[in-house]
């Protein structure tokens, strides 16, 4: 009696197992990889309503960050600064720009400026800013090279791993006083035995357990 | 089935799911007929039960995906940013809560100009640093998106200076005739501001009514004290002095005048610290399970209108063991009472061994004789200024139902002409046998000012939106006459909301 099955549908179960693997393995990765913030958030650069440039303000120009961004030693958030901040050179410094225009309205109806926010921590963690620029971590720690962004991007994943990466071992970031919003300060030579020296004597412990920074 | 349905009745006992049903109405036939309920499509022409299954699942399934945007979030700076603020840094003002004839201290805590946080003030007397569940509840109260945000007259929308308009015109009418015909309903108050007003009010229109009703007051503890001693007085408890508490159905813990204090003071008496701390020990005479019963060592279960008699017969208890309750005389010769004997003797006991250290409160709820009775038996244990104080009211404007049905008696027979309603929602909680609902609807005018657009609302001529507390600037005592200020955390949030305090 002639089988029912030609010979060659033996295989068939293995291949349909392969399939299946592969298939499974792919959408994970692809899951893994493309929804996570090393894909979606790294480089998210908005368009926002001025083209204001820190590369021309922060790098050329040389303000401190701490002149606009006047939260950060002692608040949880660092703050944008009010349009009466650029209005303070803005009344003299290219009055007419049509770049300007918005901060302009703003300046004289009174409704705020909408900036679009590119740093984000889910509201389940929490991040506070005046502990770490206390702990003498640096922005460029964290926000990578403002001074020379025409617009802010993202420049560090802001995932956990990340935050932990550094709380588990924040030696290389801490900078002697005076550095915070220095962006091109680089480590010295004794580096290492400076920040142990300092973790030591001001009791710098990053928390690691959850309720840290999930509280 | 349906069939089956409307005739089951052949047989057996008659089951019905539906007063519908039983009356086999014409309405309940035909919805039996009918496979889906009205206001169901059944699958129109153009779109198929399968249709929109198959459409719905593909959007489900695409719909996972769109998670994987970021959500846009705006940064909001202040436009010239205020000198004392710092984003992300909240500040902290000390305001009052006026609640009832109450006044709760309390802190608040404002981000960047909004209040979040309601605790209570450690500076203040009555408050302590803790605050109850209504001070709690209060900050919900001011983002509540149902509060009125408009003038009303007759339901539409109108605005403040029209309003204004049409009250001053009105108002002339009465300065002729000494305000003949005008009548206040008042929410009670303990605030120094608001007596001044009414006694201007009352200066100018003398022949003016004025009625204050609140729902849940304390009438019957002063109209029970002024019984027992000729004078209306506010009983001050300070449950840390006690060691034995008697309650008749009060929930001191938690609803009565004061509970913050008293919970505070309880547990302070309650509190053992050193070895030779010793507890308060609590009886709790009550109805229904309360807070105030769930921290009782002895609890007895009692009616609620019988707990005069439990009272009548632990006077006469105490006056047999030689503790003699002034006025005892009026409750007659005394045989023998229906209450467990063994309970109320070991009560009197304790009472007794404790003179002077001991506490009898009574409940709002009960009527004013159970108070006077209370006060009486305070004062046979010697505990007046020890456990308890009587102060004063000053200027506190107190609920009083006989204003009450006074005013309601004069709108029925045509002498109220204008009525102003300051807060509260007396349709709706006065008692139904007033019908102060067809009362108010005689009265040519009526203005009523109240946070909600409610049952009130919907019977006056004009309704005008209250300010919260967080919004407006104000006053309010205690008893003891401490005085607090009420500090405004932010602009009332609904533009066409005024203060109680407006300018005259
Ligand atoms: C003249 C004022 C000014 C100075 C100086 C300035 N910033 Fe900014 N910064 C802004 C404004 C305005 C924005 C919002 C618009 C934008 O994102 O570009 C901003 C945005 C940012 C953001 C992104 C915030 C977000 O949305 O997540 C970062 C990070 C930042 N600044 C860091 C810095 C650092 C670091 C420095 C110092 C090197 C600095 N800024 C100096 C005005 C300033
Ligand atoms: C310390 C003074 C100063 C402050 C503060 C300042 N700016 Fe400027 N801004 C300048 C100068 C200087 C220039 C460069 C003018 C030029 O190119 O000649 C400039 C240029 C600009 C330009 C480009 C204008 C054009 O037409 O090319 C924009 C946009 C701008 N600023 C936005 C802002 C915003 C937004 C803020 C507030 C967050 C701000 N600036 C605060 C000094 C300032
Ligand atoms: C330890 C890492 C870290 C350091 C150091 C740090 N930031 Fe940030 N920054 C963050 C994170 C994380 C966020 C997002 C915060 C959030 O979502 O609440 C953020 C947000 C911001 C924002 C957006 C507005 C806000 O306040 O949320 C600004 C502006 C900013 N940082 C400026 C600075 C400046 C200026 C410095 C240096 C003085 C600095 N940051 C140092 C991690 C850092
Ligand atoms: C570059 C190093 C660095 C990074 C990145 C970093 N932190 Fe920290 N963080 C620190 C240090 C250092 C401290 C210790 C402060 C101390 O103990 O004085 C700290 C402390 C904290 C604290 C404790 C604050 C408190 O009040 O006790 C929290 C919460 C926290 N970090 C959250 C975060 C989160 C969330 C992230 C990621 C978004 C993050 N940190 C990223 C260095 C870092
Ligand atoms: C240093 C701060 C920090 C500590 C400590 C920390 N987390 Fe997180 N966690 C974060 C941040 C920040 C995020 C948000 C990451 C993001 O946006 O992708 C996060 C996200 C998460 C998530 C959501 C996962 C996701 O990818 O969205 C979970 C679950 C979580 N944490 C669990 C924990 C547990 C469990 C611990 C303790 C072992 C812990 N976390 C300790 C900062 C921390």
């Amino acid at each position: 009696m002639a089988q029912i099955f030609p010979e060659w549908t033996n295989k068939l179960p293995p291949i349909v197992a392969g399939i299946v693997i592969l298939v499974l393995v792919g959408t994970v990765g692809f899951f893994w990889y493309y929804g996570s913030p090393y894909y979606t958030d790294v480089g998210y650069r908005p368009e926002q309503p001025v083209p204001y440039s820190h590369k021309l303000h922060a790098g050329d120009l040389g303000l401190d960050c701490r002149y606009c961004h006047t939260g950060v030693e002692v608040s949880p958030v660092a703050g944008v600064p009010p349009t009466q901040t650029c209005m303070n050179c803005h009344v003299m410094v290219k009055p007419e720009s049509e770049k300007l225009k918005a901060i302009r309205k703003s300046w004289e109806t009174g409704e705020p400026m909408e900036w679009i926010r590119i740093h984000k921590v889910p509201d389940y963690a929490y991040f506070d800013h005046s502990i770490h620029i206390n702990s003498q971590i640096g922005c460029s720690s964290c926000h990578g090279r403002i001074d020379r962004m025409e617009v802010v991007s993202l420049a560090e994943p802001l995932s956990m791993k990340w935050c932990l990466n550094c709380h588990r071992n924040p030696a290389p970031y801490i900078r002697p006083p005076g550095n915070v919003t220095n962006m091109r300060w680089v480590p010295s030579k004794d580096q290492l035995a400076f920040a142990n020296r300092f973790i030591s004597e001001k009791k710098i412990d990053p928390p690691t357990d959850c309720t840290g920074c999930h509280r | 089935m349906s069939k089956e349905l409307t005739n089951m009745s052949s047989t057996g006992k008659e089951y019905w799911r539906s007063l519908e049903q039983l009356a086999k109405t014409p309405e309940f036939e035909a919805f039996l007929h009918r496979e889906f309920p009205e206001g169901t499509a059944e699958g129109g022409a153009t779109f198929s039960r399968r249709n929109f299954l198959t459409l719905m699942g593909a959007s489900l399934a695409l719909a996972g995906l769109t998670s994987c945007r970021r959500p846009v979030e705006k940064i909001i700076p202040y436009v010239i940013a205020p000198e004392e603020i710092i984003p992300g840094i909240p500040l902290y003002y000390a305001t009052s809560m006026p609640f009832g004839t109450e006044a709760i201290g309390l802190v608040v805590e404002n981000h960047e100009g909004r209040p979040t946080k309601l605790e209570g003030n450690p500076k203040h007397p009555h408050s302590l640093g803790k605050a109850n569940t209504f001070a709690q509840a209060a900050i919900l109260d001011l983002y509540d998106p149902d509060r009125s945000q408009s003038v009303l007259y007759r339901g539409a929308e109108k605005s403040w200076s029209e309003f204004l308009t049409a009250w001053k015109a009105l108002i002339k009418e009465y300065e002729s005739s000494d305000g003949e015909g005008l009548a206040i309903l008042s929410e009670s108050f303990a605030s120094p501001t608001l007596a001044r007003l009414k006694k201007a009010f009352r200066q100018r229109f003398p022949k003016a009514r004025w009625a204050t009703y609140e729902p849940v007051s304390d009438e019957n503890i002063l109209s029970g004290v002024n019984i027992a001693v000729g004078e209306i007085c506010h009983p001050v408890y300070h449950f840390e002095e006690a060691r034995v508490i008697l309650s008749l159905d009060s929930d001191f813990l938690q609803l009565e005048h004061d509970n913050i204090r008293n919970a505070a003071g309880f547990a302070d008496g309650r509190r053992v610290i050193t070895q030779d701390d010793e507890m308060n020990r609590l009886y709790v005479v009550e109805s229904a399970m309360t807070i105030t019963g769930g921290m009782a060592d002895h609890r007895y279960r009692l009616q609620s209108r019988r707990i005069g008699a439990f009272t009548a017969a632990l006077a006469l208890e105490l006056t047999t063991r030689d503790v003699p309750v002034s006025g005892v005389e009026a409750l007659g010769a005394y045989t023998h009472h229906p209450f467990d004997e063994k309970w109320l003797g070991a009560l009197a006991d304790d009472l007794i061994r404790n003179a002077g250290r001991s506490l009898v409160v009574a409940g709002r709820r009960q009527p004013a004789e159970v108070h006077a009775l209370a006060l009486a038996i305070n004062s046979a244990l010697n505990n007046i200024n020890r456990t308890v104080e009587y102060y004063p009211p000053g200027d506190i404007e107190m609920s009083r139902q006989e204003d009450l049905i006074a005013l309601v008696q004069a709108a029925n027979s045509g002498d109220v002409t204008s009525l102003v309603i300051l807060g509260g929602n007396p349709v709706y909680n006065t008692p139904v046998d007033l019908a102060f609902k067809e009362a108010i609807d005689k009265i040519t005018h009526t203005v009523h000012l109240s946070t909600h657009v409610d049952e009130t609302s919907r019977h006056v001529e004009w309704h005008i939106p209250e300010a919260h507390f967080l919004e407006c600037w104000g006053d309010v005592h205690t008893p003891e006459g401490t005085l607090s200020i009420i500090q405004p955390q932010i602009e009332p949030l609904f533009g066409g909301a005024k203060r109680k305090y407006w300018p005259p």
